[in-house]
């Protein structure tokens, strides 16, 4: 079984995530064929995107279907609360942020650099990131992780996110603050990531790739614009 | 327990059908204050959209968790198969529907004027479409249903957007072929939900009600040109 994927994508993030805190040896391979786009890959996933996971030599797609997966062949230690509300509360946690808070990034790490800003665009995303922040803190269980007092696929599912937006989005945007601030449930949430072993070391992991990919990224951009 | 939102949406027809291939009783209940956007209703939840489940107060949102706990909390006719890679793929049509079908049907609406309509939107979404379905094809399990001889899951999401795009898209946009027709493995995939009566029940119930809403959405748009 493996699992295609780089870490600087926060979906490859969160099944990585699940799978060290579940102890399950997992390799991240690159994708096969040399990339997503490759011939290979589109044969084995033709939504050529990732994650994705091989067993014995079928694909499973979609991050979350991914999480589902490895939570039920792999039960121990269990990511997802036994109790059924509060597993629908992990969940949740999950849908809201990929619904609500990933699709707003798209854009903004452009913005960083451009000379002037799209102000219209920065506030739309502010907007959108307001409401999506305030929804995911409405449904998350008792805390302090998403769902209870251990972390569970939620957890894995927002993490790499507010990684990915501490280091591309809040500070370079002060329209747009950092909700894991001040005192409020994402503020808990954070804390509790960030005390946990197992969590903080996923985290330490999943910030180094990303930011060795946004090195990469900034200088690519840089050079675009410089070429405009 | 009961299920807040109208069968218009094809994300109240999933829980609606997923509740009907378990044979539980859930009864649909009208939003509080008649309307997502009602202040009502978004003290129940900010995120204003249908459907939710209120399970003696405590509030579910997102058709696919709520689909899940109904799940768990009702084993005994199971809505998702026994094996883990069979769930997957069920999980995945589920997924697929929402993430390379639902997003292209809302720009369709605005296109249905012949008169008014940018052709270009149209191949964009006809080429998204297609993929679609072909994603569809490729991660469907053995049939006929999503994943094997029971539906599951992924049929209770790919079921009432395929009668949107009936209703919607094939019926007004030449280009766009129904994928049900003929002999592929949607085509086998739609017999089967056409022969199951909780399914296809739930399928003609949301087939009315989301001709009567495209109808008014037209009119509306009409007006506001």
């Amino acid at each position: 079984m493996k699992l295609y994927g780089a870490i600087a994508s926060p979906y490859v993030a969160r099944v990585v995530m699940l799978a060290r805190l579940k102890g399950i040896d997992l390799p991240l391979e690159r994708a096969l064929g040399g990339g997503l786009r490759s011939e290979e890959y589109r044969a084995f996933n033709p939504i050529s995107k990732m994650p994705s996971l091989e067993v014995d030599g079928r694909c499973i797609a979609e991050s979350e279907v991914i999480c589902e997966y490895l939570e039920e062949i792999y039960p121990d230690p269990p990511l997802l609360p036994a109790d059924p509300i509060l597993r629908t509360h992990s969940r949740m946690v999950s849908r809201i942020n990929d619904l609500y808070i990933a699709p707003h990034n798209n854009g903004l790490v452009q913005q960083q650099q451009a000379d002037p800003r799209d102000q219209q665009l920065i506030d739309n995303a502010a907007a959108e990131f307001e409401k999506g922040f305030r929804y995911v803190a409405h449904f998350m269980g008792p805390g302090p992780f998403a769902a209870g007092d251990r972390p569970s696929i939620g957890d894995c599912a927002l993490t790499p996110f507010i990684i990915m937006l501490k280091q591309t989005v809040f500070p370079f945007f002060e329209e747009i603050p950092d909700p894991t601030d001040g005192e409020g449930r994402l503020a808990t949430w954070w804390q509790a990531i960030q005390a946990d072993p197992g969590c903080r070391e996923a985290a330490d992991e999943i910030d180094l790739g990303l930011t060795e990919f946004l090195k990469y990224l900034m200088e690519r951009i840089r050079q675009r614009q410089a070429g405009k | 327990m009961k299920l807040y939102g109208a069968i218009a949406s094809p994300y109240v027809a999933r829980v609606m059908m997923f509740a009907q291939i378990k044979g539980i009783d859930l009864p649909l209940e009208e939003i509080p204050g008649g309307s997502p956007r009602s202040d009502d209703y978004r003290a129940l939840t900010p995120i204003g959209r249908m459907p939710t489940l209120d399970v003696d107060g405590q509030i579910i949102a997102e058709s696919e968790v709520i689909c899940e706990y109904l799940e768990e909390v009702y084993p005994e006719r199971p809505g998702l198969p026994a094996d883990a890679m069979d769930r997957a793929i069920s999980r995945m049509v589920s997924r697929i529907v929402d993430l390379y079908i639902a997003p292209h049907t809302t720009t369709m609406v605005r296109q249905v004027n012949p008169e008014t309509r940018d052709q270009a939107i149209v191949d964009e979404n006809k080429a998204a479409f297609e993929k679609g379905f072909h994603y569809l094809e490729f991660f469907m399990g053995e049939g006929p249903f999503a994943v094997g001889d029971r539906p599951t899951l992924g049929d209770t999401a790919a079921a009432p957007y395929m009668m949107l795009m009936k209703k919607l898209v094939f019926a007004n946009f030449d280009e766009i072929a129904d994928p049900t027709e003929g002999d592929g493995r949607l085509a086998a995939w739609w017999k089967a939900i056409e022969g199951n009566d909780d399914c296809y029940g739930i399928v003609q119930e949301y087939a009315t009600a989301v001709e009567g809403f495209l109808k008014f959405l037209y009119s509306r748009l009409a007006q506001n040109s």
